[in-house]
């Protein structure tokens, strides 16, 4: 089965694309050949082609984490990535109008094929989020125009919220920063929006910026500064050039071990999804939709309030309840996400309250007792005897940052020092042995279902980073080092 | 060379992640990807059911990171790996 359905509709073309087999779509070599194909014999009469989605939620979610993953050098990445590319650069040249309809998540590869059409229509509605994952989840740049057409559609300082502050963009949100030209009602019949389709036509706004120069542990800095760099060149140089350099980025960074590691840390992330949900895949939410809708209000208002900040407040824990289920949202900014923690009776409602969690955006994480609460009391309590033994707070946070955390704690003098400390400083480990003991113990009282799940517990809450891989591993190695 | 118990496992366990997949479909030459659809995320499941088949933690994601070309595994040699660790 081939994953874009066509029909012809008067002048326009339309192309759903429906990843077989999956719950959101992939733009995958087999829908980039495709394409290719419906490209190169456009029928004379068709003056428009519309790209959209078949899937519920979904317009794009990424290109296949595995094909990503399975390259070993920068050669393999620049033989396998070429012919997926040069469908983006037909696309981006067709000779007949373009229009992509974003009704859903619209990450990575996908924004940057929406990016690639002339026109950009977003549907108001909570799944259509547009983020760019590849340098913040997977530790490489990415290779379809996210580093220069992106910034010649919306200026250098917002393509960088995008690629490095992990910044998600509703449709509203997108229309406002000139990513998308239009936004369609949520409610909007499919007669409105085929006919915003046949008329729409692309802003003109120019964007030009100059990129705040970002604050990051060293350990990311190398791609964060490189990344920086693309954004300022792209939105000027010439496209050849933009994208010559951008392709070499791309092979140099995606088989450097920070994003083998990094792609690693998705299959933790879904296995913990998996565990908690019952399914790593995203259904359509069992519970009702405005229900579903009440809670992504619900959400939203609680990320907003805690957004602002990088840095763990250790105020009252931000809990919601739904029955006997407690929401524990302790953070907003970065990847939000939530740990329901509910007895084991109510553990199928609390799952379903997961999905539509997840459906929205927000990484769910189901525990039969309260993990996070523990793991940020256990670590106020280390702080407060730290300090009281005469730790200093900027040494604290100095170790921390050298490590490559970026939020660790809020402390008075929190200072971004490059004064150069070991990476297995005793203060971290201080940390790390605490929060592994009380893994261990949550994992023993059955409190956690699976292990995965406490590695993005620790990734979520202290920014565990994703260039080390897991937290587990990690703390193994760092034990038999100084073992030895 | 590959146990038939481990072989056996892996194929109900795919069959627990697909359940509309038949017994012949996932014989020992079929790629995961390619021929059976498992994608990134059905990898995620499939480590799940691979646990309870096995009854030991199995990260699929380190397993694909030892593997040239993850994207041609065949259902044989993930037996193999996971007969090896």
């Amino acid at each position: 089965m081939k994953p874009f359905r066509m029909r012809a509709r008067e002048n326009i073309l339309e192309l759903a694309l429906d990843t077989p087999s999956s719950s959101v779509n992939v733009f995958g070599p087999a829908a980039a050949a495709q394409l290719d194909e419906v490209l190169g014999a456009v029928p004379s009469h068709i003056e428009t082609i519309l790209v959209r989605s078949a899937k519920p939620g979904s317009f794009i979610n990424g290109a296949g984490l595995l094909y990503a993953n399975a390259m070993q050098s920068a050669e393999a990445a620049l033989r396998v990535s070429a012919p997926v590319r040069a469908v983006y650069e037909r696309l981006a040249s067709a000779t007949v109008r373009t229009v992509a309809l974003i009704e859903g998540n619209c990450f990575g590869c996908g924004l940057e094929l929406a990016l690639a059409c002339d026109v950009r229509l977003a549907r108001d509605i909570p799944e259509t989020e547009f983020r760019m994952t590849e340098v913040t989840d997977y530790r490489f740049v990415p290779l379809f125009g996210g580093t220069w057409r992106l910034p010649r559609r919306v200026g250098v300082e917002r393509a960088a919220e995008l690629l490095l502050d992990g910044a998600r963009w509703t449709a509203r949100a997108a229309r406002s920063r000139n990513l998308v030209d239009a936004v369609i009602a949520g409610d909007a019949s499919e007669h409105d929006v085929m006919s915003l389709v046949a008329n729409a036509r692309p802003s003109r706004r120019k964007a030009q910026d100059r990129p705040t120069r970002r604050s990051v542990p060293p350990t990311r800095a190398g791609l964060w500064r490189e990344v920086e760099s693309l954004l300022r060149t792209g939105i000027h140089d010439d496209p050849e050039v933009c994208l010559q350099r951008e392709v070499a980025a791309f092979a140099r960074t995606v088989v450097d071990r920070a994003a083998k590691n990094a792609m690693g840390f998705f299959f933790v992330r879904h296995t913990a999804r998996a565990a908690s949900l019952g399914s790593a895949q995203r259904s359509v939410p069992r519970v009702r939709l405005r229900f579903a809708r009440t809670l992504a209000n619900r959400t939203a208002s609680l990320v907003q309030r805690t957004a602002p900040t990088r840095t763990i407040t250790f105020a009252s824990p931000r809990m919601a309840r739904c029955g006997r289920i407690a929401l524990f949202f302790p953070l907003g900014a970065g990847a939000p996400f939530c740990e329901l923690s509910t007895p084991r009776s109510d553990l199928d409602e609390a799952r379903k309250v997961g999905e539509a969690l997840a459906w929205l955006g927000v990484e769910p994480i189901v525990t039969l007792a309260g993990v996070s609460n523990r793991l940020l009391a256990g670590t106020r309590d280390l702080l407060r005897q730290l300090v009281a033994r005469g730790v200093s707070p900027a040494k604290i946070n100095r170790a921390f940052w050298e490590v490559g955390f970026e939020r660790p704690f809020r402390f008075r003098g929190w200072s971004r020092s490059r004064a150069s400390v070991p990476p297995n400083v005793p203060v971290v480990g201080h940390f790390a042995t605490l929060w592994q003991h009380t893994l261990e113990e949550a994992l023993r009282e059955g409190a956690l279902l699976h292990p995965s799940q406490g590695e993005v517990l620790i990734h979520a809450l202290f920014d565990f980073p994703l260039e080390l891989g897991m937290f587990g591993r990690w703390q193994r190695e760092v034990r038999s080092s100084a073992a030895a | 060379v590959t146990s038939r118990s481990s072989l056996a496992k892996v194929q109900a366990a795919i069959r627990v992640v697909d359940p509309k997949l038949s017994a012949r479909a996932i014989h020992p030459e079929a790629s995961l990807v390619g021929d059976l659809g498992i994608d990134s995320l059905k990898f995620a499941e499939l480590s799940l059911a691979l646990e309870d088949a096995f009854g030991r933690p199995i990260y699929l994601g380190d397993v694909l990171a030892e593997i040239e070309d993850p994207t041609t595994i065949t259902v044989a040699q993930l037996a193999e790996h996971l007969d090896d660790e």
